[in-house]
């Protein structure tokens, strides 16, 4: 590659986003150098000691199939694993594992450092070298440069970080980590602009001081579903119990009488704080009449003591969360780690970035991760890993990598950034995807499997696991319409016993799958032949079927749907397109549409403050461009 | 056929007349788009450089030749002269302001069509395009001065028939349809929003809203939906008017009695010339409900090949209408059989006219009271004669309360195919949702209808496109209706 330059991807940060990145861009071929302000802390789960959830395990399963990592190290340190939702319909379900924090930053570093390509350091980047609107490298502290052809900021939570416990402050991203201090003022300088977000966690507590009698014992799954294609079906380390308990009246009693030592409540945090993940002390808030929350008491590891308060996420002083700790059954007497605290930091208005997440003013610059405004390990993953694709992409002089709305949860997340920007932290939900029936954990591979092949960052173990996957289910969804069962006694019979009523006259496998009281289970009795033991082991290969099959009516439905959609998305917005000329736009939208320069009339769409009116004025300028051109070509 | 928007032409400075058309005390013409100022100003000297909106300004209109005045500020009598057409108005409209969106001048001139198309002729020359029909309503739509459901409403009142369906165009133009709209909006978009927060918040402890309350919600907008919908059929009634098949047997007085309809009622909207066809067709309007009065041919078995097809003709005709009145000749000694052959196909848009009861004694009268009384449509029934217009009166209210609901002059109504085909799939949607909330089921189907249905009112609304719609509309603007 070109000798001018020092590296061909530089990485600043090793959060979630980072690694992807760093690894993405690695394995594409760059020559990629992650620089980090602490090289100890690399990989590390900085608040819940988990990795998925609802929305966000889809995020985890897609960048595994694209050639993440998240995925893998999520598996490999999984010390108990649950499906949420598990009861209700498989759109709505999402894979979540605790995992063993330490266990966790440990495997990523040793995948960082045994990945050709990439050299990991540690520095202090103080400034990003811009030359004629152009990111050619960055400064450390010592003053020296580090060329590159492009540079990918996730530096998190870090930037301008500001921690505060009641209502003392001090500069950093994470408790022990220094803040960044720099960059974001430069791209302040730059144009950019920049607000600031809040986002707070729990206390850590010691397991010893603990009586688990007084809380109730949660378990994990019987059936692990691993995350990545590259993983056994099969747990690697010993699985650990969580435990539940409640706040009751004392406990929010004592966090209202102190809600004036709370920095959010005294006005001393200007950064809006996560609706979606809030503190205790907003939840007795705003659940006023809530008498009791729920925590999980969730070990951070096998060989630690610390326990991770899931759900008291607070910035009350440390005194006071002793205080009401001590009310919560199970914790009378508990001994604090760590006190919770909350984090203030910079983060670049998102709508100045492009999908590919390459900033629109600075060339060759990418941001992924908080510093785009949103929340959650698995987000910053999915930005990491596109944001590497694309580095190197630009690199290699290839057509930006664009995940669409309807294809994956990482193109929503994308897309709702890029054109919607955002005012708290985005945590992803199922309700952000409209085509949620379509996007869900057990399609992953079929969902990407393409695009994967095509974008080349994954492995041949797992590009194996994928074409067995999708064999083995097509193989299986054959047998299923080829099996035709006649209403005879031995069927009707069955039938019967199966819980469901006899046939009224011959029915394939898979309408007979339709049934709800029939499973995949059941079809091995009545002749599918696929369905032998070793098959029936591999969960993930035989429920996509029965998903696929059950859900047969409402997949096609949204299939038809988004065929409806994507007429609006095929509709390309001219990058000439000179929104001041066009009649019925307001000032506003112009201002928007000049800012945002949406590709297509989809993504116009979508961008708040542009009204429908506003395009239908568009729609109906392309149709007259159109005919121009039409008529230019003819004549 | 190309529509408006696919001409370029958008920015044209266009003008028209936008009073009616004819002799009246005064007229209104209307110029709008980017120069409406600068070409108004090229006849109407006295219209300063720089007019403020919404006032009005008197001078002298002149051609586009005439010696140049200055603005007329302290409001002098202006003097006529040989270049001067019509002593005027002008009311300014900066842009953002004007019906249009864009900038206007209304002119208000003298009445009388010579003049109108003078006045009309000098704008042109001075570089206004005469508008197309529905173009003035087409640039309100496209710069947001209107949304979708009004500006079809305009399109109603373009083409509205009667004085009721320009009243109930008129509601939807001031936006009344489109605030029920709305309120289904508003509605759905709440229940799915707090579906979608019990599926966001279902790993926490939190009842973001019951089922029960869900229930309660959606069912009360079915009712909601429900009610538009049953207006749909007033409302084409309103807008088409009403069809009414006469039949019976040849020379049983149906085109006396269409004749003494016609005769009876003053406000004859059209009457329908060149019908060579058998089936003679009468326009009229019953208190504000337009009418249309089909002639069949007598029925009656036939050989004859021509009368045959006659025949069909009047089953098809029968078959389209809203109404059949049966006409039976009293006079006539067949006249139980003639009864009895139609009420025997009997349904509850037929009624029986019993034609000639100036001419028969009270044996008959009271002989045909109780046939109808056997026969169960004494509720249907009218004793008239076309001659004396006796009963004609009773049939009219009859006809005017079918189309009219009690209070439907203050009702929204909803007129267009469009919009019932939306509330159609909303009202399903719906129902959908309804049932599996009941059933427990998983919530992303539940969101999946709603999400439907909310697609659908956001395509009746406008705020949702496809191509097709917009095509459709603008093709009706075009054919400037």
């Amino acid at each position: 590659m070109n000798a001018e330059f020092d590296f061909d991807v530089i990485v600043v940060g090793a959060g979630h986003a980072g690694i992807e990145a760093c690894l993405a861009s690695a394995r594409l071929g760059l020559r990629t150098l992650m620089l980090t302000s602490n090289v100890s802390r690399i990989g590390y789960m900085s608040c819940n000691p988990s990795i998925g959830g609802l929305g966000k395990g889809h995020m985890v399963r897609e960048i595994d199939v694209l050639g993440g990592e998240m995925g893998r190290a999520a598996d490999e340190t999984c010390i108990q694993f649950k499906r949420l939702n598990s009861k209700k319909g498989p759109a709505v379900r999402g894979s979540r594992s605790q995992n063993d924090k330490h266990l966790y930053a440990q495997f990523t570093n040793n995948r960082l450092h045994s990945q050709p390509n990439l050299s990991v350091r540690e520095g202090e980047v103080k400034s990003l070298v811009i030359e004629n609107g152009e990111c050619r490298g960055v400064t450390v502290s010592d003053g020296s440069k580090i060329s590159s052809k492009t540079v990918v900021i996730t530096t998190g939570t870090f930037m301008n970080g500001v921690m505060h416990i009641g209502l003392e402050q001090c500069p950093g991203g994470r408790i022990g980590d220094k803040a960044t201090v720099g960059i974001s003022d430069q791209l302040r300088e730059f144009g950019f602009v920049v607000r600031r977000l809040k986002t707070g966690t729990p206390p850590r507590l010691d397991a010893k001081s603990i009586d688990f009698s007084k809380t109730e014992a949660q378990g994990g799954d019987e059936v692990f579903y691993p995350f990545s294609v590259r993983s056994e079906a099969r747990l690697q380390l010993p699985q650990v119990t969580c435990w539940l308990s409640h706040t009751n009246e004392r406990t929010h009693e004592i966090i209202r009488q102190n809600l004036d030592h709370s920095p959010m409540y005294a006005g001393h945090i200007e950064g809006s704080g996560p609706r979606y993940c809030p503190s205790i002390e907003d939840k007795i808030t705003r659940f006023a009449d809530k008498v009791s929350h729920q925590t999980f008491l969730e070990p951070e590891g096998l060989s630690t003591s610390s326990i991770y308060l899931q759900g008291i996420s607070t910035s009350l002083p440390a005194s006071i969360q002793e205080q009401f700790l001590k009310t919560i059954p199970g914790l009378e007497n508990v001994r604090m780690l760590k006190a919770g605290y909350a984090v203030e930091y910079d983060f670049i208005e998102p709508t100045q970035i492009q999908h590919s997440l390459e900033t629109r003013s600075i060339k060759n610059l990418f941001l992924a991760g908080q510093i785009n405004g949103t929340s959650g390990y698995e987000e910053a993953a999915a930005q990491g890993f596109v944001a590497g694709v694309n580095a190197a992409h630009k690199v290699l002089g290839l057509e930006p990598f664009v995940l669409r709305r309807d294809q994956a949860y990482t193109g929503v997340l994308i897309d709702d950034l890029v054109t919607k920007g955002t005012k708290e932290p985005y945590r992803m939900f199922t309700s952000r995807a409209e085509h949620r029936l379509v996007l869900r954990e057990d399609n992953t591979i079929r969902r990407l499997a393409e695009v994967s092949a095509a974008l080349g960052v994954l492995s041949d173990d797992g590009k194996r696991r994928i074409d067995h996957v999708l064999a083995s289910q097509d193989q299986l969804l054959m047998q299923l319409r080829d099996v035709v069962l006649v209403p005879n006694a031995e069927t009707q019979s069955k039938l019967v016993a199966a819980g469901t009523s006899g046939l009224m006259k011959p029915t394939t496998g898979e309408e007979l799958l339709r049934r709800p009281e029939i499973s995949i289970e059941h079809m091995a009795q009545f002749g599918v032949a696929g369905l032998g033991l070793e098959l029936m082991k591999d969960r993930a290969i035989v429920e996509g079927v029965e998903i696929e099959v059950k859900y047969a009516g409402y997949i096609t439905r949204q299939g038809e749907i988004i065929e409806q959609t994507k007429k609006l998305e095929e509709l390309k917005l001219p990058m000439d397109l000179e929104y001041g000329h066009i009649r019925g736009l307001s000032k506003e939208e112009i201002e928007k549409l000049n800012g945002i320069r949406p590709m297509t009339l989809g993504q116009a769409q979508r961008i708040s403050g542009v009204n429908p009116s506003a395009i239908q004025a568009l729609l109906v300028h392309l149709k007259g461009r159109r005919k121009i051109k039409e008529m230019t070509l003819e004549s | 056929m190309s529509s408006i928007f696919e001409q370029a032409g958008d920015q044209d400075t266009i003008c028209a007349l936008s009073t009616p058309p004819g002799v009246g005390g005064i007229a209104v013409l209307r110029v709008s788009g980017p120069k409406a100022a600068a070409l108004t100003r090229e006849l109407c000297s006295f219209l300063p450089v720089a007019p403020e909106s919404h006032r009005v300004y008197y001078g002298i209109l002149k051609t586009k030749d005439a010696p140049k005045n200055p603005p007329n500020i302290d409001q002098k009598p202006p003097s006529f002269d040989t270049d001067s057409l019509d002593e005027v108005l002008v009311t300014y409209f900066r842009e953002g302001r004007s019906f249009t969106g864009e900038e206007t001048c209304e002119i208000s001139c003298h009445g009388g069509t010579v003049l109108q198309t003078s006045i009309l002729k000098a704008l042109i020359d001075v570089g206004c395009r005469l508008a197309k029909p529905g173009e003035f309503t087409y640039r309100a739509f496209m710069n947001g001065r209107l949304d979708l459901v009004q500006a079809e409403s305009i399109l109603g009142l373009i083409e509205s028939q009667s004085k009721q369906s320009a009243r109930v165009a008129l509601r939807q133009l001031q936006g009344h349809l489109s605030a029920d709209f709305a309120r289904v909006e508003d509605d759905l978009v709440w229940i799915l929003a707090m579906l979608e927060s019990s599926i966001d918040f279902s790993t926490e402890d939190i009842e973001v809203v019951s089922p029960k309350v869900l229930i309660d919600r959606a069912d009360g907008l079915v009712k909601f939906v429900d009610q538009l919908i049953g207006t749909y059929r007033q409302g084409r009634l309103l807008r088409d008017g009403l069809q009414i098949a006469l039949v019976g047997k040849p020379n049983a007085g149906k085109s006396s009695l269409l004749n003494s309809f016609v005769k009876e009622e003053r406000a004859i909207v059209t009457a329908e010339e060149g019908t060579t066809r058998d089936l003679v067709e009468g326009r009229l309007s019953f208190g504000g409900v337009p009418v249309t009065f089909v002639d069949t041919a007598g029925l009656r078995e036939t050989a004859n090949a021509a009368e045959r097809i006659g025949i069909e003709r009047s089953k098809a005709a029968m078959k389209a209408s809203d109404l059949i009145f049966v006409i039976v000749d009293l006079a006539s000694p067949q006249w139980r059989a003639q009864f009895l052959e139609f009420s025997a196909n009997d349904s509850a848009q037929t009624f029986y006219l019993f034609n000639k009861a100036d001419l028969i004694d009270s044996k008959v009268k009271s002989d045909s009271v109780r046939a109808v009384g056997d026969a169960g449509v004494q509720d249907r029934t009218y004793w008239v004669s076309a001659k004396t217009r006796d009963g004609l009166s009773a049939i009219e209210a009859r006809v005017e309360s079918i189309v009219r609901v009690s209070g439907s002059d203050s009702s929204n109504v909803v007129t267009q195919a469009r919009h019932l085909e939306q509330l159609q799939k909303i009202h399903s949607c719906l129902l959908k949702a309804s049932a599996l909330i009941k059933q427990d089921s998983s919530p992303e189907f539940i969101a999946f209808e709603l999400q439907e249905a909310i697609r659908a009112i956001h395509e009746l609304l406008g705020k949702e496109f496809h191509e097709q719609v917009i095509d459709r509309i603008f093709k009706e603007f075009c054919l400037g209706k």
